[in-house]
């Protein structure tokens, strides 16, 4: 049996400390990348607005648009 | 070894390579890195292990400026300095605060950002953090988002610890283990020994809490008070000495900077503001519960606007409702609804730089401490532009959130209504008042920190910024003490 062989035939058998430690580790950062992507997949619930008109009501920055927006307070 | 001037002061070394006044994260960086280096160090340290009143109470000031509070509160005076309460957060100076600006006076480092870029994983190592890299990152049109760390006691494996590194507690062991560091507590430094030919500094004046006092001989010396103390120590020294120790050009003490800030209020946001930003999901992961973004118009932007640098925190996300307090009165943003309009919310905070005033400064005071020396007296001023920075900044994260759809956030009305006075609360960064300058026209030390007219006394700590962009400083001040130990060791 060649080295290759004998290797192939120890690790297949039993976690070595480094294959654990590599588990953990994958699991570790594949974790909060799966969450990024599922949330990225999901589509956004409020428009875009490329030039919004900026109005503050009742302590939001809204935009004059944004449904109930008015009556918008002085300012800015 | 660490030593106490209570109830006597300890015998010392006939004479050390370099005396470091006060033991704050400056002063204690500096200690360990010229010991590592094999200097003969002392550290000089002006409160005990941890709070004492009396120690304390040598903080006492006058307010004489904008309103500030009571001096003795910000601060801490015993081993570990500030960091005995400082909240962890680690920020660079970016390129764009190291470079003269037209439109702001007095703008512009003698040195640059990539100066100290070499000092960042040291400094990086001394917080316990991960190195900073790259600043900014284009986060949408005129935004980017800045990078910032904690500074935490955890190691490796504990990710969900964030205990907050405090100076004096965690490098206590060091320094009691190394036997080229003197460290003496409760040691006040009350005045320095000149040679009135060369300007040499000969000697510190130490004097303990019981009555008693001793001269210290050293090679060089450092302060490293902190930023008012700094200031105060110096307008001291030059009081005696006829203004040759960096006040030539009248500057100790000007220029004192703040980092004037104000709370927004809530924030909401879909599911995409967080989930966009490459790194935060890994970021959030490691650094637990400190999901924060941190958003600062671009370079061009504030150059565009006349604006100054500033930090828009988008902070403690969490996946829950808006409280109905919050909504009150905003019929859309009531008429939302939680996990399926909107998805996490939290606070947002504005800090802004404050640009470079001389008019805004520390001075002394007719009061006395119990050492018969002068108090501090401080003379904070804001100009309009730092107002307008926040303003500025603040506006255009509302705008970016609804441009891209990403959410709303609150703002108060102070900050919409243009010309109404801010809401300002405070950071606690004490910048500027020993500024760094090639000439003592415009500053007190030079590019090494060494104070102009002086041939051995050296300024660490936040007192050098000559701008204080918008970042938070321990992380700066760390870098400039590894710079100094450095310009130290090689001129040894």
């Amino acid at each position: 049996m060649g080295k290759a062989d004998r290797t192939q035939g120890q690790t297949g058998r039993r976690i070595t400390r480094r294959g654990l430690a590599g588990g953990l580790a994958a699991v570790a950062v594949a974790a909060p990348l799966t969450r990024v992507a599922t949330l990225k997949a999901q589509d956004n619930p409020l428009p875009r607005l490329a030039a919004p008109d900026l109005t503050l009501v009742g302590g939001w920055v809204l935009d004059r648009g944004d449904s109930a927006a008015t009556p918008p307070e002085a300012g800015a | 070894m660490i030593l106490n001037a209570r109830p006597g002061l300890p015998p010392l070394a006939a004479r050390y390579g370099v005396c470091i006044v006060g033991g704050g994260p400056a002063g204690i960086t500096l200690a360990l890195k010229l010991a590592e280096g094999g200097q003969r160090v002392l550290l000089l340290e002006a409160g005990d292990h941890d709070y004492t009143p009396e120690s304390q109470d040598l903080y006492d000031g006058e307010i004489l400026g904008q309103e500030y509070p009571d001096l003795r509160g910000p601060r801490l005076r015993y081993l570990g300095g500030t960091t005995g309460h400082w909240g962890g957060r680690c920020l660079a100076l970016e390129p764009f605060d190291f470079e003269p600006r037209a439109d702001v006076p007095l703008s512009g480092w003698p040195i640059r950002a990539g100066d100290l870029k070499p000092y960042e994983a040291g400094a990086a190592a001394m917080l316990r953090t991960i190195e900073i890299g790259q600043t900014r990152r284009l986060f949408d049109g005129d935004l980017d988002a800045i990078t910032q760390r904690w500074s935490t006691q955890r190691k490796p494996h504990q990710v969900t610890s964030v205990e907050i590194l405090r100076f004096g507690s965690f490098y206590r062991a060091a320094l009691e283990q190394s036997a080229a560091i003197d460290v003496v507590l409760n040691a006040n430094v009350t005045g320095l020994s000149v040679d009135g030919a060369t300007g040499r500094i000969t000697a510190a004046q130490v004097q303990g809490y019981d009555g008693a006092s001793a001269a210290v001989q050293a090679d060089r010396f450092v302060l490293a008070m902190g930023g008012i103390e700094n200031s105060r120590f110096l307008l001291l020294l030059n009081e005696r000495n006829a203004d040759r120790f960096g006040n030539q050009g009248g500057m100790v003490g000007r220029c004192f900077m703040e980092h004037p800030l104000f709370y927004n209020g809530a924030y909401f946001v879909t599911r995409r503001l967080f989930s966009h930003y490459r790194y935060w999901g890994a970021e959030k992961f490691l650094r637990a519960e400190r999901g924060v973004l941190a958003l600062s118009p671009s370079p061009a932007f504030m150059r565009r606007a006349g604006t100054l640098n500033c930090v828009v925190h988008l902070s403690n996300v969490q996946r829950t409702a808006l409280d109905p307090s919050d909504t009150e009165g905003a019929a859309f943003v009531q008429g939302l609804r939680f996990d399926q309009d909107y998805f996490f919310i939290g606070d947002t905070f504005s800090v802004g730089e404050q640009a470079p005033n001389p008019a805004s400064r520390i001075v002394l005071v007719e009061g006395r401490d119990r050492f018969g020396l002068r108090k501090a007296g401080l003379d904070w001023q804001l100009s309009p532009i730092d107002g307008q920075t926040l303003r500025t900044a603040t506006l255009e994260v509302a705008r970016m959130l609804i441009r891209t759809g990403l959410g709303r956030m609150k703002m108060p009305p102070e900050v919409w209504n243009n010309g109404a006075d801010l809401p300002y609360d405070l950071s606690y960064h004490h910048m500027g008042g020993a500024r760094m300058s090639d000439t003592p026209e415009t500053g007190v030390v030079n590019r090494d920190c060494r104070v102009h007219g002086a041939p051995n006394l050296y300024v660490a700590g936040a007192g050098v910024f000559c701008t204080s962009g918008a970042a938070n400083p321990t992380f700066t001040i760390v870098q400039l003490a590894l710079r100094l130990a450095d310009h130290l060791l090689r001129a040894a």
